[in-house]
């Protein structure tokens, strides 16, 4: 894996430049040059400069440094939610793809209530709930996430569990919950790690599209998201503003999807790029 | 067949009718109201208005008036535009909405299959690396930056076309193209993968030895089956649509569902948001049930299969 790493150039550099931003994310109290939020109004709307690399917006805050703040907020909402996922759709989904019975038709029937919507139609609907803030985003996308990565793992322990080395272990009188843990998931980790990483992408864009429309967290936080939505409405005089966020976000999200797609020609063993989301 | 469509058809208004009672529900639960204001009106006249918009009622009551009332096309009053029906406001949206989607569809469709058969049939490495960086950048473009990109080159820099508003064919370009740039990408892979999948099997080398050209073998032979999985590909297309329309129609001021939707959730006008999310799931229900006897009709082994 590693080997095959090193020979595709474009996947190196992509994994470096995201380990790299996710670096900044997390170092960004320690290594900002302004606070993110102190307005220095006699700046305000200075293009990109020695002082603020960025520029500053409307009240004059620093835009770089707003931007690595906005990183940790949308990468953390994007990888807490897939987190979220992981924990959560992974064991409801072995579950009811191993034990069947009352867990699998509730699953099945959120899965069908799911699959009518659109995922971000949902999240939108359970922000109503949930309320804009960081917790409430959380949720909302969670939710919507959670559902599609348990109807994965779901089919693959069915498919799994009908296997004849299953049927083995069963008939040598393996509890099971041990079945399940010792033998069918340890199977599972490269699709279960695949739809987990393909997960975090399309969080963190679901994020950033709940944001701008105003229906996501709210300016006092700095979410990528809200940095754009404040930047278009100088479009025509700044468009510096709305250019950065999306020029982050546009590399994050490039990024992720094509170490993604790369794991999972990896893991299924298939160099083709054919199968839908 | 028809029987099995029909019955699938059935259980998924079933289960759109469970979603919509689901959803009235979590909006009446939800904190805040369309009426919240600053100031802390007096206890007679939030009552007033409460009683004025029927929400004074038991909540199964309300859902129960509503659902009722849904089956014969009243959807209520909005309450940010009180002088006009949730019907009423629907039924000028929807032909805006209808006319972008169908136009993004339909580019999607008219570059996305040629690119997708062309870069699935061509062998050369180079151009096939090159055009997986592409879809997958078009992939991973926010709409946002597209459609702020497209204004600031063509209305603001050029001012070649409107930046905004549904009055022309002139202002249908830039939206319908911004709406249309995912679900293309997602077109062209799909069919770029089949294409590639269809030209590894036998029946192709056959065609092959038996000394047909390769066009012949790509139009008569692989074709008829590379197209095929393309059309279980418009069910996640049309929610690409649907979702897009949010964005692109509240950035262009299109007086669209997408927009009007958008601004009920803001405004937490609930009758709109039902009424909107009503005609959603609808529209979503027959354009999978359309998929599904299209797909029938494509490829005959599907027809007695008893499950998707």
């Amino acid at each position: 894996m590693k080997a095959s790493l090193r020979n595709d150039r474009i996947a190196l550099g992509l994994l470096v430049a995201l380990l790299g931003l996710v670096a900044l994310a997390f170092l960004a109290p320690w290594i900002a040059p302004h606070d993110p939020n102190a307005q220095n109004i006699s700046d305000r709307l200075s293009g990109p400069a020695a002082k603020y690399w960025l520029g500053t917006d409307s009240l004059g805050r620093d835009l770089f440094t707003r931007l690595l703040f906005g990183a940790r907020l949308s990468l953390s909402i994007g990888i807490a939610t897939a987190l979220f996922s992981l924990v959560i759709g992974t064991i409801t989904g072995a579950l009811a793809g191993y034990y069947r019975g009352w867990t699998d038709r509730i699953l099945t029937g959120f899965i069908d209530f799911f699959s009518i919507f659109p995922s971000l139609l949902l999240a939108i609907l359970f922000s109503l709930l949930f309320g804009r803030g960081v917790a409430g985003i959380f949720l909302s996308i969670g939710i919507v996430a959670w559902v599609q990565h348990a109807r994965l793992v779901r089919a693959q322990v069915m498919q799994a569990s009908e296997q004849p080395y299953i049927e083995a272990a069963r008939a040598l009188g393996v509890s099971n919950f041990r079945i399940l843990r010792q033998h069918v998931l340890p199977n599972l980790w490269g699709p279960i790690l695949v739809s987990v990483s393909a997960q975090i992408p399309s969080n963190i864009m679901a994020e950033s599209f709940l944001s701008f429309l105003g229906l996501g967290l709210q300016p006092p936080h700095a979410s990528w998201g809200t940095l754009a939505s404040e930047g278009s409405r100088a479009l025509r005089s700044h468009p510096h503003l709305l250019a950065f966020p999306s020029v982050a976000l546009f590399v994050v999200l490039l990024a992720s999807q094509y170490l993604g797609d790369w794991l999972r020609d990896r893991v299924s063993g298939q160099g083709r790029l054919g199968a839908v989301d | 067949m028809l029987e099995l469509s029909l019955k699938r058809l059935l259980h998924s208004l079933l289960v759109l009718s469970l979603l919509m009672m689901a959803v009235f529900f979590l909006v009446r639960f939800a904190p805040g109201g369309p009426f919240d204001t600053d100031r802390v009106l007096p206890a007679e006249v939030q009552l007033q208005i409460e009683r004025r918009y029927g929400l004074d009622a038991p909540i199964t009551h309300q859902f129960g008036r509503w659902a009722w009332a849904s089956l014969s096309g009243d959807l209520g009053t909005s309450f940010q535009h009180p002088d006009r029906s949730v019907s009423e406001i629907l039924s000028t949206a929807l032909p805006h909405s209808l006319a972008l989607g169908g136009i993004a569809l339909l580019a999607a469709l008219l570059i996305g299959v040629p690119l997708g058969i062309y870069s699935g049939a061509s062998r050369n490495a180079l151009w096939d690396r090159w055009i997986r960086l592409i879809l997958l950048s078009s992939v991973s473009l926010p709409g946002f930056l597209v459609a702020s990109l497209l204004v600031w080159l063509f209305s603001i820099q050029l001012s070649w076309l409107p930046p905004a508003l549904w009055e022309g064919p002139s202002h249908w370009i830039l939206p319908a193209f911004t709406l249309m740039l995912r679900p293309m990408a997602l077109i062209t892979r799909l069919m770029r993968g089949s294409v590639m999948d269809v030209l590894g099997q036998d029946y192709i080398r056959t065609a092959h030895a038996k000394g047909l050209s390769r066009d012949a073998v790509l139009w008569r032979h692989a074709l008829r089956n590379a197209w095929i999985p393309c059309i279980g590909l418009l069910g996640p297309v049309a929610a690409h649509l649907l979702t897009g329309s949010f964005l692109v129609e509240t950035l262009f001021q299109i007086p669209g569902m997408g927009r009007y939707f958008v601004s009920a959730v803001l405004n937490r006008d609930y009758p709109l948001v039902m009424g909107t999310t009503l005609v959603f799931g609808l529209l979503l229900v027959l354009f999978n049930a359309a998929t599904e006897l299209l797909l029938a009709w494509a490829d005959p082994r599907l027809r007695t299969r008893s499950s998707p």
